[in-house]
């Protein structure tokens, strides 16, 4: 494996990668990954699903360099995980948030700013986009301890892409999240990705994963079970859905008596419905222009704007 | 840098917001204003200075001491368990960058509290000496030799050459029998050479040579007093008067000075024989050329001058000091304060590197516990030195001498404690302050980068070789 041709490699190569977890006196206790192989490339966003203990979080953190490998290869950027290079180009929100309960929103942006070596002019103006884009600005100034899970999140967001990274790791990022606050993070992820940049989502939401992941590997007791795009994986090549306004009634008849025909049996008819979420979206957005206060994460389909610069 | 600094701005930022700082700051505060109201001196201004400086600086180096390790124990080891390290690993983040940072970060807070101490402290000496009815002389002493920074000139130690050459002198003709080992006999006669130099009987006579700076030449004016301390105790026997001359002189011209004591009490003894620049300036004079030694100062105490007298016994550390001041109080105190600056380093390196292994409860139980180490090598060492060489004090003291490896743990331990514990802990820095006794500036940069650069960074290292090796992300950390 090399990383020398990162635009034509991949961004992440991992090779029979083995996790075991060792007690006290060194005796294997858990094998938590078993011989993982995948390769992410630039622009895509990869999801890694699995049940509880399927080994998602430990391939995450073994990729952050917060876990070693007990066997296998693992390369970030062409480097290995714990290569100060490789963490300046990555950005990571873990599957809880875990801030500093006594800083405010716009300390813990400073703080992880600084340790990008962030100018502070451009640190400044990063965290007021940040804040602006997580719907904190009006909360900057309050202790994130203070904050609901939701609000924290958002926190985590915001310092996760304080460094504009290339590489973006997102363990449960619509964990605590409201509707909004989840269309927001899948909306960001989508333009992130538009930018050329690579995000491995690892989630429990399927619905999530599916919106929005190219390609995805399904993990179960450490080994991956299938691997592929999301089309690839879920489409019913036997099968065909059309979609077309209503037909009047006589018409309508003489199409399902022709698929009939064809198919030997009726054809399942049914009338597309909007989901659940659009529908919420629909009535926050309604109430959000008709209030003027707001205690919780404010409503805002502001993009920070060096996220969206080519 | 910018990494290094935000670490340890986080780390301040820490100590303010759970409120360690606003209560370290006041229990000191408490203790440097109430300490002294609870302490019963012996009336003078002088007593009530001492305690000031002794029992408030030191109490308050204390508490710092147990702050500094308990902070310092869950710098590391509380962000490994509540996981707010792992967001600041995967940043580009060198290991040391955040040991670095946290040890700044808590020297920091520790030099804000030491100096407003010292602050206090400064103000509260200066509010004693305005308000203390006393008499001028008093408020002399006070202020030359409490208020100073004195340099200290102890008689030449011979004791070990003094030791080796009686035990060769006894080997030649045969005095030492042959199953003592020669650590034994060693040890028979450094305890006879310490009583003869420090026991003066009746109608003897004692004799201290003092090697004298160069500097000397220009102290002995009002600005730079210079004083000859002594201090010996009698022996209880009988009620006869201790009556002594004392003659000061060189080796050429014995008696430029000299006086008589008289003393009819108990205990110890102490009094203060000002060195003036002409008796200075004989001594410079009467050393110029032609002595082996340099420049030397001899005080000689004749017990008795042919009466009866009582036998007298003078410390070996304490009994004759010559005092040069070099520094004002001032710079003194912020010199002393400098010096526990570096201990309180040289203690947030400990306990940082310790919680780069252990977990918080763990971090805190060993820093302490090595807390214990020194003294108990201290003890070893003491025992070592106090040891007579009998076989009743051996069995005594638990040391068995004839061992291998009793020879090879008393010779690491020795070494231990000079090599080792003697920068840190040989001279305290509060004690010499409420002494009047100067820390030198030479002391200050030794404490400095021995105490708190050189064992800072060699604990720093082995604490960055730990967190490197430690997985942070474990299911049970």
């Amino acid at each position: 494996m090399s990383g020398n041709n990162e635009e034509a490699s991949a961004i992440v190569e991992v090779r029979k990668l083995v996790k075991v977890f060792r007690d006290f006196w060194r005796r294997p206790k858990v094998r938590a990954v078993d011989g993982i192989d995948l390769e992410i490339r630039r622009g895509e966003i990869f999801g890694l699903l699995g049940p509880n203990g399927s080994g998602k979080s430990t391939t995450i953190k073994i990729l952050l360099g917060l876990l070693n490998a007990t066997s296998g290869d693992v390369l970030v950027f062409g480097r290995k995980p714990h290569d100060v290079e490789t963490k300046a180009r990555i950005g990571y929100l873990p599957e809880e948030s875990y801030l500093y309960n006594y800083l405010t929103p716009y300390e813990t942006l400073d703080f992880y700013g600084r340790l990008f070596d962030i100018s502070s002019s451009d640190r400044a103006d990063r965290i007021g986009q940040l804040l602006e884009m997580t719907g904190l600005k009006h909360a900057a100034t309050r202790p994130v301890g203070e904050f609901s899970k939701g609000m924290a999140r958002r926190v985590g967001l915001a310092q996760a892409l304080i460094n504009d990274p290339e590489l973006v790791i997102l363990d449960e990022p619509t964990s605590g999240l409201d509707p909004v606050g989840c269309r927001q993070v899948k909306d960001l992820m989508l333009a992130l990705a538009k930018r050329g940049k690579t995000i491995i989502l690892s989630s429990h939401l399927l619905a999530d994963v599916e919106d929005v992941c190219d390609r995805v590997a399904i993990l179960y007791n450490g080994s991956i079970r299938a691997q592929g795009s999301v089309n690839q994986l879920l489409e019913k090549r036997e099968s065909v859905r059309l979609t077309m306004p209503s037909l009047p009634p006589d018409t309508m008849k003489k199409v399902l008596a022709i698929v009939k025909e064809k198919i030997g049996k009726e054809p399942d008819i049914d009338h597309p419905s909007m989901n659940l979420e659009q529908f919420f979206l629909e009535v926050v957005e309604k109430a959000h222009r008709s209030t003027s206060e707001q205690s919780g994460a404010a409503p805002t389909e502001a993009m920070a704007g060096y996220l969206t610069k080519e | 840098m910018t990494r290094i600094l935000a670490i340890a701005f986080l780390q301040m930022r820490a100590a303010i917001r759970s409120r360690l700082f606003a209560s370290l700051m006041a229990v000191l505060v408490l203790t440097v204003l109430g300490l002294p109201l609870t302490i019963k001196g012996d009336g003078t201004l002088a007593g009530q200075i001492k305690i000031i400086l002794y029992y408030t600086l030191g109490l308050s180096t204390i508490i710092l001491g147990v702050a500094t390790l308990w902070a310092s124990s869950g710098a590391i080891a509380q962000e490994v368990e509540s996981k707010q390290i792992q967001l600041v690993v995967v940043k580009p983040v060198r290991a040391f960058e955040i040991w670095l940072g946290k040890w700044l970060g808590l020297l920091a807070m520790n030099a804000v509290l030491l100096f407003t101490v010292g602050l206090i402290v400064y103000f509260l000496v200066q509010w004693n000496i305005r308000s203390a009815d006393t008499a001028g002389r008093e408020l002399g002493v006070v202020r030359e030799e409490l208020l100073a920074g004195r340099r200290l000139i102890l008689p030449r130690d011979t004791l070990e050459e003094e030791v080796m050459e009686r035990y060769h002198a006894m080997m030649n003709r045969g005095m030492i029998a042959t199953n003592f080992s020669r650590e034994e006999a060693l040890s028979f006669i450094r305890k006879d050479l310490l009583t003869e130099k420090t026991v003066v009987g009746s109608g003897a006579v004692k004799q201290w040579i003092l090697d004298v700076p160069d500097f000397l030449r220009e102290a002995g004016g009002e600005d730079r007093p210079v004083t000859l301390n002594i201090c010996f105790s009698p022996v209880r026997k009988g009620n006869n008067t201790v009556h002594g001359e004392w003659r000061i002189g060189t080796e050429r011209n014995p008696v430029l000075f000299n006086m008589a004591t008289n003393v009819s009490m108990d205990g110890t003894y102490k009094f203060t024989v000002p060195i003036t620049r002409s008796l200075i300036d004989k001594i410079m004079e009467g050393t110029a050329t032609g002595d082996s030694h340099g420049r030397t100062m001899i005080v000689e105490y004749r017990n008795g001058s042919g009466t009866d007298s009582r036998t007298v016994v003078f410390d070996r550390k304490q009994g004759i000091i010559l005092f040069i001041r070099e520094s004002g109080f001032e710079s003194n105190l912020v010199r002393a304060i400098l010096v526990v600056l570096c201990r309180l380093a040289l203690l947030a390196a400990i306990g940082l590197t310790a919680s780069t292994l252990f977990s918080f409860p763990v971090t805190t139980f060993t820093t302490f516990s090595l807390l214990l180490l020194p003294l108990i090598i201290h003890y070893y060492v003491f025992l070592l030195a106090t040891d007579t060489g009998s076989c009743c004090a051996e069995h005594q003291s638990g040391i068995e001498k004839e061992s291998i490896s009793h020879k090879i743990v008393e010779r690491v331990v020795k070494k231990v404690d000079s090599v080792v514990l003697g920068p840190v802990m040989k001279e305290d820095p509060v004690d010499r302050l409420s002494e009047g006794a100067l820390v030198s500036w030479g002391d200050t940069a030794k404490a400095v980068l021995l105490v708190a650069l050189l064992y800072p960074f060699l604990l720093g290292l082995a604490g960055v070789l730990l967190f490197r090796l430690r997985e942070l992300a474990l299911p049970s950390s």
